[in-house]
């Protein structure tokens, strides 16, 4: 999930005119309520996705050659979404997929995308400054969780990197310098930029692990040369380290995230445990 | 002087969300499942069709309040599925019903140029509108549009998408690692637009595809859909079954193209059209009345005839008479989300017209049903169908047909292996693919960029 929160975007849709935000004024009053009704509109928006994917219970298609029936409409259900920004009556035209709900991840760098992150998503992308940060940015999002009543729901929280590695920490660091004198000027990354080796990496990554980091999402500075490091060089080494699978077990994202498969709200039984 | 024969196109519908889509049959495969759609694709490139089409729904139909649940219910996304053929395909084209009533003109001209990226020259986009409030109900901008305000959008939604497709000519990547230069002209993508219905501007993200933009399909069969047809659309996916009917239609659209400037060949009439093959025209011929009596049960018989006579008539025997009272007049209530009932322009008169044939022929109320509504439009061995076929696009009823199975996903299986090759034998579809892109197969002139089309599909 990302919001479009940009006045050059919004010109591309037409729909309404976004005001253009500027560093200097992001903590003025009216820039913030701007931000925090961006955010509680992208919350409705999973909100519908989430009720869409479960308006057709798993076992709605029933082919019943005897009746007749196809489905059974019992088992599909308005969603009859209504707030500010949306008004969806569903059913979904597509059938609950395989995961009942496919994973909602966001990136977030501060508190009203953490909050977002936390009632909303499975999966928050976040960009520790180091390990400490990253302790307090996860204590953060579960704080935000419980706000949600969310407490006991699993929300990953991945940090993300970008990353420039070779088979030496100077070559590494040779690479990133000689593609900021081919741009005229320092690489810039919302995320902590990463230049070293392989099993330098792996130290970084455990050590921010004991942060509360379910994972990481690596952002390759240049390709294919640092994603080639990171499957044939990083890889291994977190294997060796016993930190990283060896081999896909049979199944879907979800349960390869450790995430449960949501039940449908319009169930009889996820009406009984909503 | 004879012409040279004609050349025939060939398409496969996947199958719908109606009664003619046979789901009870033990054949009938996931209308969900990929495999489903990746096998109707694969079937038909192996017989050397030029597209595979995918139609669309954005609300569930509803019946007497009701959600429909005698046929097929429920579909995957049409770009996705696309998308995904694209990978398991190498010449088919894929073509998408995508709605211009609740979209925006920027995040479609999107997906169709990535689509046709993707596949190299392959996708075509089925332009419809929605005409109710009852599909508006599944978006935030709700509501509808009247008749002619919803082609006046559609008209000028797609001319925006022309503008975002042409807003790169194709020779900006240059990609040069030497001199760092990425974009030969900083400005690709630029645009601006400004009218009625979209006020937009900005740069457009994705570089032009293969073939400038998708080729164009239109299906309405209204005054505007023909107008906007003849105006803009490259093919029209129609539905009239008899040689009569076609030719009249094909004279009618292909009449409007001089006033835009467009030369008949620019626009192909591709009506829909199902099929049952039998090894003998006997055989078909049984083959299809037992199909007609699985596509038309009790039960859909009676909302057959619901959807004409505007009322609930569960109280009925669909194997006794046909409803002795009339059709509830005025605005159709009962059956929402299915634009066939709005064909039946006067319930009362179609109704004493069915009484009539019913009492002539001894036909019970299923049994009318099954008469009137969606016979097959070719039932034969493999070689009658081939000749009627042959005949109706010789004869300018159409320029080739969009063919709907029955069954899914290997309806078309037979068809291939017995129909095409009698075609090709006869030298009206081609033997192997001569292009590699759709506007290539459907005999289209590449589009003009104003300069070479070439860098970006190549980079």
């Amino acid at each position: 999930m990302q919001i479009g929160g940009r006045t050059d975007t919004a010109a591309h849709f037409g729909r309404r005119e976004i005001p253009s935000l500027s560093v200097e004024r992001l903590a003025d009053p009216d820039v913030q309520t701007q931000i925090t009704e961006h955010f509680d509109e992208a919350a409705d928006y999973i909100e519908v996705l989430r009720r869409l994917w479960d308006s057709w219970e798993d076992d709605a298609e029933i082919r019943d050659v005897a009746t007749g029936r196809f489905v059974d409409r019992g088992k599909l259900h308005y969603i009859d979404f209504k707030s500010r920004w949306f008004s969806v009556r569903g059913p979904s035209i597509t059938p609950r997929p395989p995961q009942g709900q496919p994973p909602v991840a966001a990136l977030g760098h501060a508190t009203v995308p953490y909050r977002l992150i936390a009632r909303s998503a499975d999966i928050g992308f976040v960009t520790p400054r180091d390990r400490q940060n990253a302790a307090a940015i996860v204590a953060e999002i579960r704080a935000e969780q419980a706000l949600a009543g969310r407490a006991d729901e699993t929300v990953h929280v991945f940090g993300d990197l970008v990353v420039f590695l070779d088979d030496s920490a100077a070559g590494a660091q040779r690479r990133r310098e000689r593609l900021d004198e081919l741009a005229g000027g320092a690489y810039f990354s919302d995320a902590q930029i990463f230049a070293g080796t392989a099993a330098d990496l792996a130290d970084l990554l455990l050590n921010w692990r004991e942060a509360g980091l379910a994972g990481f999402r690596l952002r390759p500075a240049a390709l294919p040369h640092d994603l080639a490091q990171i499957t044939d060089a990083l890889v291994p080494e977190l294997q060796r380290r016993g930190a990283f699978r060896t081999r896909y077990e049979p199944g879907t994202l979800r349960g390869r995230l450790g995430l449960s498969r949501p039940a449908s709200r319009y169930t009889a039984a996820g009406r009984s445990t909503a | 002087m004879t012409r040279p024969l004609k050349q025939i196109h060939l398409a496969a519908h996947f199958p719908g969300v109606n009664n003619t889509t046979v789901w009870s049959d033990p054949r009938s495969g996931s209308h969900i499942e990929f495999s489903s759609f990746a096998h109707l694709a694969q079937t038909a490139e192996r017989a050397r069709f030029d597209f595979l089409f995918l139609a669309e729904g954005l609300r569930l139909r509803e019946q007497g309040g009701q959600i429909y649940d005698l046929d097929v219910v429920g579909r995957p996304d049409t770009f996705t599925v696309l998308a995904a053929l694209a990978a398991v395909t190498d010449r088919l084209g894929l073509a998408g019903t995508i709605n211009s009533t609740f979209n925006e003109p920027y995040e479609v001209a999107r997906q169709f140029a990535s689509l046709d990226h993707l596949s190299g020259g392959r996708a075509a986009w089925n332009v419809v509108t929605s005409w109710d409030a009852f599909t508006g109900e599944n978006f935030r901008r709700g509501g509808f549009l009247p008749q002619d305000a919803r082609y006046e959008r559609a008209k000028t939604f797609l001319r925006t998408t022309w503008e975002l497709f042409d807003s790169w000519r194709g020779d900006e990547i240059v990609a040069d690692k030497e001199s760092g230069v990425f974009l030969a002209d900083p400005d690709a993508g630029q645009f601006t637009h400004t009218d009625a219905h979209f006020d937009i501007h900005g740069q457009f993200s994705v570089p032009r595809s293969p073939q400038g933009r998708p080729v164009i399909f239109q299906a309405g069969d209204s005054e505007e859909g023909r107008e906007f047809a003849a105006s803009s659309a490259d093919a029209i996916f129609s539905r009239h079954g008899t040689l009569e009917d076609g030719q009249k239609f094909y004279a009618d659209v292909k009449g409007r193209l001089a006033k835009y400037g467009r030369a008949p060949d620019q626009l192909l009439i591709l009506p829909a059209a199902t099929f049952v093959l039998g090894d003998t025209d006997d055989d078909a011929r049984e083959i299809a009345r037992e199909v007609r009596f699985q596509q038309v049960s009790g039960q859909t018989a009676i909302m057959f005839a619901e959807q004409l006579w505007n009322r609930d008539l569960s109280g009925y025997d669909p194997d006794g008479p046909l409803p002795d009272i009339d059709p509830e007049p005025g605005e159709n209530t009962i059956a929402r989300g299915r634009a066939s009932v709005r064909m039946y322009r006067d319930p009362a008169a179609t109704a004493a017209q069915w009484r009539a044939k019913a009492a002539a022929e001894g036909l019970s109320l299923r049994e009318l049903i099954v008469e009137v509504t969606g016979r097959q439009s070719f039932v034969g061995a493999p070689a009658t169908i081939a000749d009627t076929i042959n005949r109706f696009v010789q004869a300018d009823a159409s320029d080739g047909f969009i063919l709907v199975p029955h069954i899914t996903p290997g309806g078309l299986d037979e068809f291939a292996d017995s129909v095409v090759p009698l075609l090709q034998e006869q030298g009206v579809f081609r033997a192997d693919y001569q292009g590699s892109t759709l506007r290539e197969h459907l005999g289209l002139a590449p589009l003009d960029a104003g300069s070479p089309v070439a860098s970006a599909a190549a980079s």
